[in-house]
């Protein structure tokens, strides 16, 4: 079954691009579930079926763009005027970061840069599939994934140098700004 | 290439060599043997790759997810088999369409408001099932109105919700009977709403209320025009649950 065999190959990775989105999980999976009914229904349309991978991670992401979930919830918000607002973060070294604490990190990025690199890490995808899928040429994809992964490296750093700030059990988590700053 | 260039280059290479090929990011490649600082910056930044391939690999799916997907296709699989062939699908909706043209009396070239609402919330429902996107995203009004503007299409001087709450998170144009309908997108909490906007000469009537009130159910969903200087205004719920009316406050600004 082409279906199943489409599911098995690429549910993982949508629902860990959707997550990187969305910075919610249920989120996540309703854009992984959606990305793939958006298939039974319409993929038959497609006639170059390897263009299926492609295709799903474009849907996934106009998903993500066309409803509210972004503009709601997760509103742009320059990250130098969130930084107060964020909690204590744990210092970390790159060694010692495991998969939620690569996931915070990259989710405290703007999102114009968090797209391509998450698709950049997922691995399944080249600088010119990404630009197919976030419909951006191809000099933006590369000029995001290296501006992107100069930010991330620069939080991680920082997170290293102060931690006379952190505590234990603290994280980075995504953030989530006040109301006053989402509308009018 | 510069040095600029040669390392936007390389930051597109993926840790594992799975781009080796490709001849943009070969060339850069094999500028690294006579440059050993970049070739040790390069190292350094594959290994970072790496871990964070590796952290974001490990990133836990949901069990149950596999098993849901899988669930709700068969359940949307049970499309009549006619639906899934585009060609006739679009060969049945032309001949439909000329069909419902030639039928079509004269004098109703200039559709009514009742027949504009009708059918862009037809549209909208058919728009919702298929998926659509947004053609510029922003939550800026003021952003919407000029991409508006350089699409052609009605370019409202003032479409600010009318709730501080609301907020546009973005905009695209549709196509109605031919010509050009600005479509801006609302949200307001975990609810959204759409507005319509065309030229007042497209319709054979026009919304005598200049300012909205009194929603109304269109084919299940709830809807509200109204026009002021040149345009109709038709905003409608995105869904038959929407609460309209939290969009439309009476001491609104909405013009």
């Amino acid at each position: 079954m082409e279906f199943d065999h489409l599911v098995q190959e690429h549910y993982q990775a949508l629902y860990r691009f959707g997550l990187s989105l969305s910075q919610s999980e249920s989120d996540a999976a309703d854009l992984t579930q959606q990305t793939f009914l958006r298939w039974a229904t319409r993929g038959f349309q497609l006639r170059d079926r390897s263009k299926a991978k492609t295709w799903l991670f474009t849907t996934l992401y106009r998903e993500f763009l066309s409803g509210s979930r972004r503009a709601v919830r997760f509103p742009h918000v320059e990250l130098g005027d969130a930084e107060l607002e964020l909690p204590p973060v744990q210092a970390r070294t790159t060694e010692e970061m495991d998969g939620q604490s690569a996931l915070d990190a990259l989710q405290a990025l703007d999102e114009t840069y968090r797209a391509p690199l998450m698709l950049f890490y997922l691995q399944q995808h080249s600088y010119q599939e990404i630009a197919e899928i976030l419909e951006v040429p191809i000099g933006t994809v590369m000029s995001r994934l290296s501006r992107g992964k100069a930010q991330l490296r620069q939080k991680l750093s920082n997170t290293t140098r102060e931690p006379t700030e952190t505590a234990a059990t603290a994280k980075v988590i995504p953030f989530e700004p006040a109301p006053s700053k989402r509308h009018g | 290439m510069d040095d600029a260039e040669l390392q936007l280059r390389l930051s597109a290479c993926r840790p594992n060599g799975q781009d080796n090929d490709d001849p943009l990011l070969r060339e850069a490649l094999e500028r690294l043997p006579v440059r050993p600082d970049l070739m040790e910056k390069f190292v350094q930044d594959q290994a970072f790759d790496r871990k964070m391939c590796h952290c974001l690999g490990g990133v836990p799916v949901p069990e149950n997810l596999k098993g849901e997907i899988l669930a709700a296709a068969k359940v949307s699989q049970t499309i009549p088999r006619w639906q899934r062939l585009p060609w006739l699908a679009a060969a049945a909706a032309v001949l439909l369409t000329g069909l419902a043209l030639s039928l079509y009396p004269t004098h109703a070239a200039s559709p009514t408001l009742a027949q504009f609402e009708t059918e862009i919330v037809d549209m909208f429902d058919s728009m919702k099932n298929q998926g659509f996107g947004l053609d510029h995203v922003t939550g800026e009004i003021a952003n919407v109105s000029a991409w508006l503007g350089t699409q052609g299409a009605p370019r409202p001087s003032v479409i600010k919700p009318c709730t501080k709450e609301a907020r546009p998170f973005g905009c695209r144009t549709v196509n109605w009977r031919g010509q050009k309908v600005a479509m801006v997108c609302y949200g307001r909490g975990d609810q959204e709403a759409h507005l319509f906007v065309l030229p007042k000469d497209s319709l054979k009537d026009c919304p005598t209320l200049l300012v909205p009130d009194g929603v109304q159910r269109v084919e299940g969903y709830p809807v509200v025009s109204w026009s002021c200087r040149k345009y109709v205004y038709v905003m409608l719920g995105d869904s038959p649950e929407t609460k309209l009316d939290e969009f439309l406050v009476a001491s609104s600004d909405l013009k």
